[in-house]
């Protein structure tokens, strides 16, 4: 367990390396020139030379590179081209954000999906089979900009109930921050919930069918045991995986979300350095998730093996 | 509140003492202004504006919240971003203010002299200002602050909108007064000191905005933090008391206009400092909220390389002109609100008055323009524009309007960074221009021989010529008449389709009084306040 962890703790660190390579070579064909993004169309061409000279915008990549990397060495992320602050805490805040987020939308969404996967499966066709996998498929279709605005000018306008943008006063409580939230978390679990929904209650239909289920029910175990001991255990298996999978988009993607619910999180963030050629903030940024979605991969794959032995021990014997 | 300038004002004097308390003098708006501007802001006025100025006594205090669009850098040097702009405008100010009418507020200057024909100018700075951290406003501040914009060694954005002042023309007379000496006379010099990188810093400033944001505004800046806001509070040492009125003010910036539009309906926001036709249809029968419209000189202009094949001959530009039904274009995409154009960029707030008849669409004579011009058939070719209010919808509609005259237009709709990075490259490309307090400012930028943003590469020396004489001159009647030789100029050689000048849009909810909207979209939050 300990050599499986080390080895994949060190893919983490290969894959940050090889993106931030990868962010630098990209950045190289990013359409814009960033001098004349902040200064705007109207500007003096050698205004626009001057400023991409100060910013040091207009080196070869490789030099850039080089630097930014002696400087993340020494801890420092750069400065952002456009808005003239440290890369490294504003990332940091915004990470914490769409942590909170995302967080908020996992804890209730998955036991949200997951019930209601493992309850339509054990009555497969049912009523409540039925009409959850119609609506779930129905609303997930739905983009998120579309369900948004429903939820907003249903509760926060309409009836006046929930604030309509995610970001609390400064100092609220955590109830006024869970009230803002409310909205945003509502609006991922819509956006979501079908795919794990359907996730979960198809591999819970092929699990409830296998021979291992039919063997523990033939064995006279009690069916609650049955369930939480043999079907469960490997039904949720591939659904967590696509959980890990989906956290580094949770916390990196959310962009229509925090633009629609005014949630400065690092979705809108990576938008912008993107769109505005920011390359300090870009590479910032990406790192950040990329992190985060290495490490939603590597706890889906340890959790995949504490419930999956073979893997747990080194025997990839299928 | 600012009254309209009399219309029987005689046109002839320069631009002169601008007292505070006294008249003010009428310093552009002619006769014409006044006809035109009341004409045009009366007919829109059952469902669009709100009487803003003039409603009761104003009363002290209260916090109010502001959407704006994105900010990129508040550095004022630097800055170009609505939401960057509106900002720094709580904080810093100009010398001069122009209205929605056009008429000059004094602010930071009490007066302003021409002299040398308006080769110089003498500006008298108000006594008795304190910057935020209570040093007082002197000569020396404003003259660091425009040898800042325009010293070729910072990058700043005014350099272009005023080539005629060089670093050498700003020259301190007295603690209390600043001359420019410009290279060229320019009759509306004043306004130019209104382009909004130009409010006025401490001497000592250092590009360190967001950490030192001093300026003498009626706000100083609290926090600021990117893709959020800034939250600011009343400047109790503000030189014209009792203004500010309000104790607090927030501008959070949006990323996108549709969220805006939700925060003002819920109250979120009281207050969007500019929104779009088509996105304040959401509210615009919403009893809560007012539509403050400002008549403004923002157009598209939909340029022809004159200098590359097919619209190197004059006929096909013509023929291009004749395709277009611009009465049905400002009712399909704006609603109506916006004035039709004639293929000139000098709008009717401007007080220059010009007579040219206006171009009608006219499809057979296109057709026999093409026609002589050898192109019988038509021809094919890439129309270039980016994702930017209306401008796809108007590209589309071009597509449309020159297909019966065998046009057929390959559309290139691109990201507005990607755009702007080659926008007065391609062949034929549509370009939104906002308004400019001065119409000299747009004709020089996008139709001077050699100049750098004049995207058809169009060079006709009659038009310079007169444009020089134009800028000079102070006269606003001799203005008009150079103005409408010039037009015809432009509308004759057609090295841009100029169809429309749109209006500015503002949204408030009716609890905010004393409001107005902006030609330029500049937020003058002095004269704000709230009816509890």
């Amino acid at each position: 367990m300990l050599r499986f962890l080390g080895r994949r703790v060190l893919l983490v660190l290969v894959t940050l390396a090889v993106a931030s390579v990868l962010i630098f070579a990209i950045t190289n064909v990013l359409p814009g020139d960033v001098g004349r993004i902040i200064l705007g169309p109207f500007a003096p061409q050698d205004a626009v030379e001057r400023l991409n000279a100060e910013l040091g915008a207009d080196r070869p990549v490789a030099v850039r590179y080089a630097e930014w990397l002696a400087g993340v060495v020494r801890g420092d992320w750069g400065r952002s081209y456009a808005f003239d602050t440290a890369v490294f805490p504003l990332v940091a805040e915004r990470l914490g954000r769409s942590l909170t987020l995302a967080g908020s939308g996992l804890a209730v969404l998955v036991p949200l999906a997951v019930a209601a996967g493992v309850a339509a499966a054990r009555r497969e066709g049912g009523l409540f089979d039925r009409v959850l996998s119609v609506a779930g498929l129905a609303v997930g279709a739905l983009p998120e900009f579309v369900t948004g605005v429903l939820l907003i000018l249903v509760f926060g306008i309409w009836l006046g109930w929930l604030p309509i943008q995610a970001l609390p006063p400064e100092g609220a409580g955590p109830l006024t921050v869970a009230a803002h939230l409310v909205l945003p978390v509502g609006c991922l679990v819509l956006l979501l919930f079908a795919y794990l929904f359907r996730m979960t209650r198809a591999s819970m239909i092929e699990a409830l069918a296998a021979d291992y289920t039919r063997t523990a029910v033939l064995k006279g175990l009690p069916q609650r045991t049955v369930i939480r001991r043999h079907v469960l255990r490997n039904a949720l298996l591939p659904t967590i995986t696509v959980i890990g999978a989906q956290i580094g988009w949770l916390v990196g993607g959310l962009v229509v979300v925090e633009t629609l619910f005014k949630y400065p999180g690092i979705g809108s963030l990576i938008h912008f350095a993107a769109t505005n050629k920011d390359i300090p903030l870009l590479v910032g940024c990406s790192l950040a998730i990329t992190f985060v979605f290495a490490l939603g991969n590597l706890a889906a794959d340890l959790l995949y093996a504490a419930l999956n032995p073979r893997v747990r021990h080194g025997r990839n014997a299928h | 509140m600012v009254k309209r300038t009399d219309g029987s004002f005689p046109a002839t004097t320069l631009p002169g003492l601008t007292a505070e308390g006294s008249t003010r003098r009428q310093f552009l708006a002619g006769a014409s202004s006044l006809a035109l501007g009341a004409a045009l802001g009366l007919a829109g006025t059952a469902a669009w504006t709100l009487p803003a100025s003039a409603q009761g006594t104003p009363r002290r205090g209260g916090s109010l919240k502001i959407a704006v669009p994105a900010a990129t850098s508040i550095d004022p040097v630097r800055l170009n971003s609505s939401g960057g702009i509106a900002i720094v405008q709580q904080v810093a100010e100009y010398l001069v203010y122009a209205e929605p009418d056009l008429t000059l507020r004094p602010v930071l200057a009490t007066s302003w002299e021409p002299s040398e024909g308006g080769k110089v100018w003498t500006f008298a700075l108000r006594q008795g200002v304190k910057f935020h951290d209570g040093r007082p406003l002197t000569a020396d501040d404003v003259v660091a602050t425009f040898q800042r914009l325009v010293d070729p060694a910072n990058a700043s954005p005014a350099a272009g909108a005023m080539p005629f002042l060089k670093k050498e023309g700003v020259a301190k007379v007295d603690d209390h007064t600043v001359r420019f000496t410009l290279d060229r006379p320019i009759g509306t010099f004043p306004y130019f000191t209104h382009t909004y990188n130009c409010v006025i810093l401490p001497a000592d400033y250092a590009g360190n905005f967001a950490e030192k944001p001093i300026g003498t505004g009626p706000f100083k800046l609290v926090s600021y933090r990117p893709q959020e806001g800034a939250k600011f509070e009343r400047n109790a040492d503000y030189w014209d008391q009792p203004k500010p009125y309000l104790d607090r003010l927030e501008i959070q910036t949006f990323e996108s206009p549709q969220p805006m539009v939700l925060a003002l309906q819920s109250g979120d926001v009281q207050v969007v400092q500019q929104l779009s036709y088509i996105d304040a249809q959401g509210i615009r029968n919403d009893k809560n909220v007012a539509l403050i419209q400002a008549d403004a000189a923002d157009h598209r202009q939909l340029c022809m390389r004159t200098d590359m094949k097919p619209f190197d001959d004059k006929r096909v530009r013509q023929a291009v002109a004749l395709c277009f039904d611009r009465p049905a274009m400002v009712r399909g995409l704006l609603g109506g609100l916006a004035d039709v154009a004639n293929d000139h960029p000098i709008a009717p707030i401007y007080p220059e008055k010009i007579e040219l008849a206006q171009r009608q669409a006219d499809i057979a004579r296109a057709r026999q323009l093409l026609a002589d011009a050898g192109y019988p058939q038509g021809f094919p070719i890439d129309l270039y524009t980016h994702q930017y209010l209306e401008l796809p919808q108007f590209a589309a509609l071009a597509q449309q309007m020159l297909a019966p005259a065998g046009i057929k237009v390959n559309l290139k709709v691109e990201p507005t960074n990607l755009y702007y990075n080659h926008w007065t490259e391609v062949g034929f490309g549509l370009t939104d221009w906002t308004s400019r307090p001065v119409a000299a400012q747009i004709l020089a930028q996008s139709f001077r021989g050699g100049a750098e943003w004049n995207a058809a590469h169009w060079k006709n020396e009659a038009f310079d010529a007169l444009l020089a004489r134009f800028e000079a001159e102070p006269d606003v009647a001799q203005r008009g008449k150079l103005g409408s030789e010039m037009a015809a100029i432009l509308n004759d050689e057609v090295p841009a389709v100029i169809a429309y000048f749109n209006k500015n849009l503002r949204a408030a909810r009716t609890s905010v009084k004393g409001l107005t909207g902006s030609m330029s979209n500049y937020l003058d939050m002095t004269r704000t306040w709230l009816d509890a």
